[in-house]
């Protein structure tokens, strides 16, 4: 091949690389406001959305250090968010979006399947993000964050996913909630959020507010509507029968001192007993609540010197019981399925309807609590 | 020869082949199909493909002395016209899969990565660099896969080792549900997107054989029929009733990645290095339906046959005519019973086949 020639392949081949190149139709990351969390809150017409967003190459704005919240409406989720690009003038990216809070007057009062609908199928928005609720409106909340001294959508999300089963309290993503109000019995739960103000005690800022999130509750759903919220005690009293889920405090005065016992590790079987209902047997491992560290226990674990007398230990039971018979009872009475119950029976017997229509009242519950020190 | 590939070589090219693509629309077509017994689907289907992969790989063997090539056993055997047709049925299988496969990637481009372009566009750098392996000779796409192995392998790993920790296997009890029967015949009605082994149709005369034919490439089998089961049977027990309407798999099973909550979407990254693979089945796939052409027209050029090769490059733009659904619920749907002729009667005879060849060949000869 002559010089001419290979000159004019590679001037060809460059020439064909670049139309290619250019009729690829990508979005700058300059170009995006990338979504760390959304609110929705309801509004006269539709919805209020309130987004966390930082937005690469806006002067000062360094990535990952400071974010913006902007809020917009729309008469339905998909609107809103092409009106963020109104208010930015950037493209919505929900590639990164880590949280989705649902503001109280819109969980409590409107059917949002369309909205679960509408994230749960979005391309990009993650169906591992968390989904909770909020005490007020999700607009306040995300107007927190310099109270909380961090992002907002990032605190939610590491309480939720990091620290939330290691106080006792289960959590939820996007995908386990669509599914609950699809599947069985049709109920599932998402966390609840609130933001309490704590004393300021900075005399350089003594006007600036400070507070912390709270998230020892949970909302229950049925069919995306609302049925009712699980105060402290009934969340801790459903956590009894996670196994994942740890670190359930108990006081106890039986010694005559006050004592502080700490979960540690947990076995619990939760099994059709053949006859319609239920055996629950939960056997928890504690030790007193004195150390920072959790304590390592299993079967393999080196003994440590017992330090829990049995009085403490049968105490402690007896609260454990108490607190899971009335989680049992708050089941029935609202009739929802946190643990599973329809599903247990599903693999076992293969779906039917009227599996899934069976009331919760039907499925009793022989309950057994045994406590140990680890 | 530049077509030859020793027997190691393929046995990677066939791992890659058996897991490329079946992580695209397949997963969610099956969940629709029999919900969560799909991995059961999925299961029988590699269980026939082993029936078939090992009758193969007995002609494989029969033909190590001889070297004759798909078109020569066939045109000895079963007669020139024979012979041609089942050319042309191959190519129709051909030019459907690369279309079915590059439509998912495509789709996964469009909206997983927010990549628009049009159909031409994205087809014609990927038939391109096709075109210029094929030029090159089989031997060069077996050495690129050679050298992506390792990096597909890794990606698989990580896309899969977060989901595994989230799925709970409880959730595809009980077995069988669905029912046996209609099991059985959904793993025959999506046997479209299986027996992988019909490319080493069009190597057979390449094949260097060293020591062993059916270890190395039972292994590859194994083990690309046990992630293509496992990742069935991840994918329904996590997305239950949703899973119909995921159609694009393997990016909704990366978002489980711990890592993509905290340090952003790594699973984009892995998503794109196993998307490697979907290419190298779309290269190997292209290579057979050229080759296809090359048989049923006849060669008419020394280096390269650029009437095959433009014949295929025109059957790339089937998708701006005809959508995938569309060819899914026609063509495919119907197409999967004359492909059984060469998807799974083939491989059956063709140790048979290979035998009478070279008996016609040694008589040819005295």
């Amino acid at each position: 091949m002559s010089n001419l020639k290979r000159l004019g392949v590679v001037l060809l081949v460059v020439a064909v690389a670049a139309a290619v190149a250019v009729s690829f139709k990508g979005s700058d990351v300059m170009d995006r406001a990338i979504i760390l969390g959304m609110g929705v809150d309801r509004a006269e017409e539709g919805i209020t959305l309130t987004c966390e967003i930082v937005s690469p190459g806006n002067g000062t704005e360094q990535v990952g250090t400071f974010s913006k919240i902007v809020t917009v409406t729309g008469r339905t989720i998909n609107i809103a968010i092409q009106n963020i690009a109104q208010v930015t003038g950037k493209e919505a990216s929900l590639g990164q979006c880590v949280v989705l809070v649902l503001g109280q007057d819109y969980y409590e009062n409107v059917d949002f399947s369309d909205l679960t609908d509408y994230f749960i199928n979005h391309h990009s928005f993650k169906e591992s993000a968390v989904v909770c609720c909020c005490e007020g409106k999700a607009e306040s909340l995300f107007n927190k964050g310099n109270a909380l001294a961090q992002s907002m959508s990032i605190a939610i999300s590491t309480a939720l996913l990091d620290q939330a089963e290691k106080i006792a309290v289960t959590n939820n993503s996007m995908l386990q909630y669509a599914r609950s109000q699809n599947e069985l019995s049709r109920t599932g739960f998402l966390n609840r959020v609130k933001f309490v103000p704590s004393q300021n005690t900075d005399g350089n800022l003594p006007d600036k507010e400070l507070g912390y999130i709270a998230y020892r509750e949970l909302c229950v759903f049925r069919d995306s509507n609302y049925v009712t919220t699980l105060d402290a005690e009934l969340t801790a009293g459903m956590s009894l029968f996670l196994p994942e889920v740890y670190g359930e405090t108990f006081v106890s005065y039986k010694d005559e001192v006050t004592r502080t016992v700490q979960v540690t590790n947990k076995d619990v079987k939760l099994n059709p007993d053949g006859k319609g209902g239920f055996d629950a047997q939960i056997n928890l491992t504690v030790r007193y609540g004195r150390t920072d560290s959790e304590e390592v226990s299993g079967p393999v674990t080196a003994k440590n010197d017992k330090e829990i007398s049995q009085k403490i230990l049968d105490d402690v039971a007896e609260q454990a019981r108490r607190i899971a018979e009335n989680y049992l009872a708050a089941q029935v009475k609202y009739n929802f399925d946190l643990l599973k119950f329809h599903e247990a029976y599903r693999r076992k017997q293969g779906s039917s309807d009227a599996l899934s229509q069976k009331p919760m009242s039907e499925f009793p519950v022989k309950l057994s609590v045994q406590v140990t020190e680890s | 020869m530049k077509n030859r590939v020793s027997i190691d070589q393929l046995a990677l090219m066939y791992l890659l082949l058996v897991t490329g693509g079946k992580f695209l629309t397949l997963p969610s077509l099956l969940a629709g199909d029999v919900g969560h017994d799909s991995w059961l689907s999925v299961l029988f289907s590699f269980v026939w493909d082993g029936v078939c992969l090992c009758f193969l790989l007995w002609a494989i063997k029969i033909n190590d002395k001889s070297k004759l090539d798909i078109a020569a056993i066939l045109d000895k055997s079963l007669s020139k016209p024979v012979s041609k047709a089942l050319m042309a049925l191959f190519f129709v299988i051909f030019v459907l899969r690369i279309n079915i496969l590059l439509s998912g990637c495509y789709k996964m481009f469009s909206v997983t990565f927010d990549v628009s372009t049009n159909w031409l566009v994205y087809v014609l750098p990927i038939a391109a660099l096709a075109f210029f392996a094929v030029s090159r000779g089989f031997n060069s796409i077996a050495r690129a896969s050679q050298i992506v192995f390792g990096l597909i392998v890794l990606a698989v790993i990580a896309l899969f080792v977060s989901p595994l920790a989230e799925v709970d296997f409880g959730e595809l009890l009980p077995i069988g549900e669905a029912g046996w029967g209609k099991i059985l015949l959904n793993s025959y009605t999506r046997s479209f997107w299986f027996s992988d082994y019909i490319f080493m149709y069009f190597v057979l005369d390449g094949i260097k054989i060293k020591k062993h034919v059916f270890a190395p490439m039972l292994v590859s089998f194994g083990v690309g029929a046990a992630l293509c089961i496992l990742l069935n049977g991840v994918f329904v027990a996590l997305f239950g009733y949703l899973a119909p309407d995921f159609d694009l798999a393997m990016s909704k099973i990366g978002v489980f990645s711990a890592a993509s909550t905290a340090n952003g979407r790594w699973d984009w990254l892995t998503l794109s290095v196993w998307l490697i693979s979907v290419f190298v089945k779309v290269i190997v796939f292209i290579f057979c339906a050229y080759k296809c052409v090359e048989k049923i027209v006849g060669a008419h050029f020394v280096k390269f046959n650029w009437i095959a090769a433009g014949v295929v490059l025109l059957t790339l733009s089937l998708p701006m005519f005809v959508s995938t659904r569309t060819l899914l619920d026609t063509v495919i749907k119907w197409g999967v019973i004359p492909f059984t002729l060469v998807q799974y009667l083939l491989p059956l005879l063709m140790p048979l086949l290979t035998k009478t060849a070279q008996r016609k060949t040694e008589v040819k000869s005295e």
